[in-house]
């Protein structure tokens, strides 16, 4: 296999591990003989998609798998196996010297205790100390993960933080025991990207500050680049291959290390100081306008070009929620104006609570406008009703994030993709057979893929068949709400190249909405970017990206990790001089 | 702050579905074919002596004034007649019974001790009982115990109170004479015999409504053994008895504690047939006896009473809710 340069000195050294869930015919081989080793003070990337087993060989350290799980090989750590450990000896391990950071933060912490009492727990799991000690030193632990206002967030709930504050406490709870090995699984993938750099920054800190190792679960070479010393790539439970962080990045052996890589963007390193001041109105510069303040205090004009033939014309959105009964109001959309062209991409970037699939709700008409409008091919929907209403919804098509739970769990693919013809078309019996067959085709699902349940596909089939279903009518207009998001980067590649050929054989625009800055760049003729509810900047997708006017888009692509550790050192100071 | 604003608007919100309830069970019982003022008119009943009783009780209204007089008489207390043969009702007064010449109120005060420790009792041990069995099932998933505690609930939860109640008495109190089979010692008297006298009825008791918390028990333990946040508590160190009774528990508790309210609210409302089988004279047997005898405020006052202890487990169901769950309290 691959010469690697192993550590000399190896904090944890994992050899031939080996893990198989369930018994018989129905058992599968998670991880298959995989060996590596992490030095002290050592960060290493173990790189994959799903079902690679990074995960599984992650949690197999800890003995956190399931009880179905049979592990094989050794896993030594400082010389004892921890595939050996059981019941009290386990426990001394977990927290003491291997501590974990999850992915998910939002449901890693119990929603029914404080965050005092779940640090102060992590603090008296390994040390005898009295309560007040405890609680003095989780307030200590709040403060080197610089989370704002430690001592009130120790009183707070979970659901009262942010994902990226969570993300900060479940780090200081891992810090808690002071571990030599820190493994983080996926511990950027639910966060924001500009709150991404924020916590790989810390992590970086933290590791040069305590001197601990880190394991680093990751699907991202993005983030590899930013943190990784060396780097494990895995597929199919087993290392494809194994290096330094520059020899993998920048000259991988291996193909699929290549496709891995070709999916993280080259963004340019955005100049900080593009706006002129002085001026009032928005800053222009050819074809792209950007809002002058940030944040910006209201959204960048939208202008149609002269004889254009237009799918969707937003105008003057306004979306607000709740305020009655003195709860606090949301303004979720506070004044958008966006037009897309027949034909067109128009990406809608933006982070998690900019507004952006409050948007694509009332552009599909699922949620409630508080005023403006809304025309798809020159209809407002909101002013009809009845058959005119229907023919309209036939003419938008939607696909949302996650294919598992947007199709009928009991409906056949076939059912599923013809139900939009039963209500709109007066096809039946053969030909609607023959058309719904014709779709399937259309997205590379032939056969007998109709025949089958959702839970007979994996999750790039079911987005396909989610989106034959959406274009079954023919749309004029496409919104599609992060479409990829849930896939892993091969199958996201290959979903986009199909959204692609469709949009030439059918011919429909599109609002394409995504927080992937590299997705955007892939998908998109123009790029319209989102914050609190204003667009602050719109133009073509290139000049966006490549020279962001607004600070916000600044930061939004200087915060977009690149796949090489040379490049992305440059793009984390031009990072930190635009955040600060 | 925010957790006042919750607590004031679930106390509100139960107070106007106690005056819903009163109004509602007011025009239901107006409905009823039958006359009180004739019941206690005497013999020969003369139409002047039924008017004077009608009058004396309040009967010659209509119904929706009556109501007034009632709600009014729950705050300031209530005169019926005048002179010298004048029934007076003490506020708060809940109606007064013509043929027991007693105010509703302390009728069911009377009774009130016995339906507490019938109820309460029979709570604490199936509450208990029944977490504990489920936690132990859920841990001990798929092995002879757990079938085994699947099995018996299932009797419990479809088996009805009076055969259970009956074959208890047959077998614990006739065949083996080991606990007496009815009858109601005060705990002021005696508490051994007070405790002695209830071992049977809430054993039935909670074997029938421990049942359901059983196996309610067990499919969330299993549940939330499975959350992210239990691999966490593991993954720090912490010991599995703290997983589980911390982590776990506190989260598997929280469907159980509405569940909870609801059943003990309305076996506080009279647990009529338990009370029946045993013998026991609670407030459950009032009930039963105003519906023989036709007591129509008597009637109405047990019936808002139960109402009344729904509507007040529920408030203290949200309120504990709003402390096991901070999320509650947004709303």
């Amino acid at each position: 296999m691959t010469s690697s340069p192993a550590p000399a000195d190896p904090l944890l050294q994992l050899q031939d591990a080996d893990v198989v869930f369930g018994a018989g015919p129905g058992a599968v081989h998670a991880v298959r003989g995989v060996s590596f080793s992490v030095g002290a003070g050592e960060v290493l990337a173990v790189v994959g998609e799903s079902g690679s087993g990074k995960t599984v060989t992650a949690m197999s350290l800890l003995g956190l798998l399931p009880a179905s799980a049979r592990v094989g090989g050794r896993a030594l750590l400082r010389g004892q196996d921890l595939y050996a450990l059981r019941g009290e000896d386990l426990r001394a391990v977990r927290g003491a010297q291997v501590a974990m950071v999850f992915q998910e933060p939002m449901s890693a912490l119990n929603p029914v205790l404080t965050i005092g009492d779940q640090l102060a727990e992590a603090v008296r799991a390994h040390a005898r100390v009295p309560r007040a000690a405890a609680r003095a030193r989780a307030l200590q632990l709040l403060g080197e993960v610089r989370l704002p206002d430690p001592a009130g967030k120790l009183r707070a709930h979970p659901h009262e933080l942010s994902g990226g504050q969570l993300q900060r406490v479940v780090i200081a709870m891992a810090l808690a025991g002071g571990p030599a090995l820190l493994v983080a699984d996926e511990p950027t993938t639910a966060l924001d990207v500009t709150v991404q750099a924020e916590v790989l920054a810390l992590l970086r800190d933290l590791v040069g500050r305590t001197g601990a190792s880190v394991l680093l679960i990751t699907h991202d070479m993005g983030v590899v680049a930013d943190l990784a010393d060396r780097v494990v790539v895995m597929r199919e439970g087993r290392v494809v291959e194994t290096g330094t962080v520059t020899a993998v990045l920048r000259s991988p052996r291996e193909e699929y290390t290549r496709q891995l890589l070709a999916a993280v963007p080259a963004l340019p390193v955005p100049v900080p100081g593009a706006v002129p001041a002085g001026e009032d109105g928005p800053v222009r510069r050819g074809a792209q306008v950007a809002a002058r303040t940030d944040p910006a205090r209201s959204s960048v004009p939208d202008e149609v070009p002269a004889g254009a033939d237009v799918a969707l014309a937003v105008r003057g959105l306004h979306v607000r929620f709740g305020g009655r009964l003195g709860t606090r109001a949301v303004h979720a959309v506070a004044g958008v104006d966006l037009h897309v062209a027949r034909g067109e991409v128009l990406g809608l970037v933006g982070e998690s609570g900019s507004g952006k699939s409050t948007l694509a709700g009332c552009v599909s008409g699922l949620v409630r406008r508080t005023a403006g409008t809304v025309e798809v091919a020159g209809q407002d929907p909101e002013g009809l009703r009845g058959a005119r209403l229907r023919e309209l919804r036939g003419r938008v098509g939607v696909v949302f994030q996650d294919p598992a739970s947007t199709l009928d769990p009991r409906a056949t693919v076939a059912d599923s993709v013809a139900e939009p013809l039963l209500l709109h078309s007066r096809l039946r019996g053969g030909a609607l057979r023959a058309e719904v067959e014709r779709l399937l085709e259309a997205v590379a699902l032939p056969g007998g893929y109709g025949e089958r349940f959702p839970h007979e596909l994996s999750g790039g089939q079911r987005q396909r068949v989610a989106i034959a279903r959406a274009v079954a009518l023919g749309p004029d207009l496409l919104v599609a709400d992060e479409p990829t998001s849930a896939l892993d980067v091969s199958v996201q590649a290959r979903v986009l190249e199909l959204l692609g050929e469709l949009r030439e054989r059918f011919g429909f625009a599109c609002l394409f909405i995504t927080h992937d800055l590299a997705v955007v760049s892939r998908v998109a003729e123009r790029v319209a970017v989102m914050h609190r509810g204003r667009v602050v900047e719109q133009g073509p997708a290139g000049d966006v990206l490549a020279r962001p006017l607004h600070p916000y888009t600044q930061r939004l692509v200087a915060a977009a990790p690149v796949a090489d550790p040379d490049a992305q050192r440059e793009r984390r100071a031009a990072w930190r001089a635009l955040a600060s | 702050m925010a957790g006042v604003r919750y607590a004031l608007s679930r106390v509100g919100s139960g107070l106007l579905v106690l005056v819903a309830v009163a109004f509602v069970t007011y025009a239901v019982f107006y409905l009823l074919p039958s006359d009180p003022a004739q019941l206690s008119c005497g013999r020969p009943c003369t139409p002047e002596a039924l008017e004077r009783a009608r009058g004396f009780m309040g009967f010659d209204e209509p119904w929706w004034q009556q109501f007034g007089h009632f709600l009014t008489g729950v705050v300031t207390g209530r005169t019926f007649g005048s002179g010298a043969t004048a029934v007076q009702c003490a506020a708060p007064c809940f109606g007064y019974s013509f043929q027991e010449s007693a105010p509703v109120a302390s009728l069911i005060v009377d009774r009130l001790p016995v339906t507490l420790s019938l109820a309460v009792g029979a709570a604490v041990l199936w509450a208990v009982a029944g977490v504990a069995l489920g936690v132990l099932a859920a841990l001990k998933r798929g092995t002879a115990w757990d079938h085994l505690t699947s099995a018996v609930s299932v009797v419990g939860v479809s088996a009805p109170v009076y055969l259970l109640g009956l074959l208890g008495i047959l077998l614990l109190g006739f065949t083996l004479d080991v606990v007496p089979v009815s009858g109601y010692v005060p705990l002021s008297e005696s508490p051994l015999d007070w405790a002695w006298h209830l071992v049977l009825p809430w054993v039935v008791l909670a074997f029938i409504n421990g049942a359901v918390y059983v196996r309610l028990t067990r499919g969330q333990m299993l549940e939330v053994l499975g959350e992210d946040y239990v691999r966490t508590a593991r993954a720090k160190g912490l010991p599995e008895r703290t997983v589980v009774g911390k982590h776990a528990l506190r989260n598997v508790t929280l469907p159980l504690v509405t569940l909870f309210g609801l059943d003990l609210g309305g076996l506080l409302g009279g647990a009529v047939i338990t009370e029946r089988v045993f013998g026991m004279p609670g407030v459950g047997s009032l009930l039963l006896d105003a519906v023989g005898n036709l007591d129509l405020p008597l009637l109405l006052g047990t019936t808002l009473f139960a109402a009344f202890a729904v509507v007040a487990a529920n408030v203290v169901v949200d309120l504990v809710y709003g402390v096991l769950d901070p999320r509650a309290r947004l709303t």
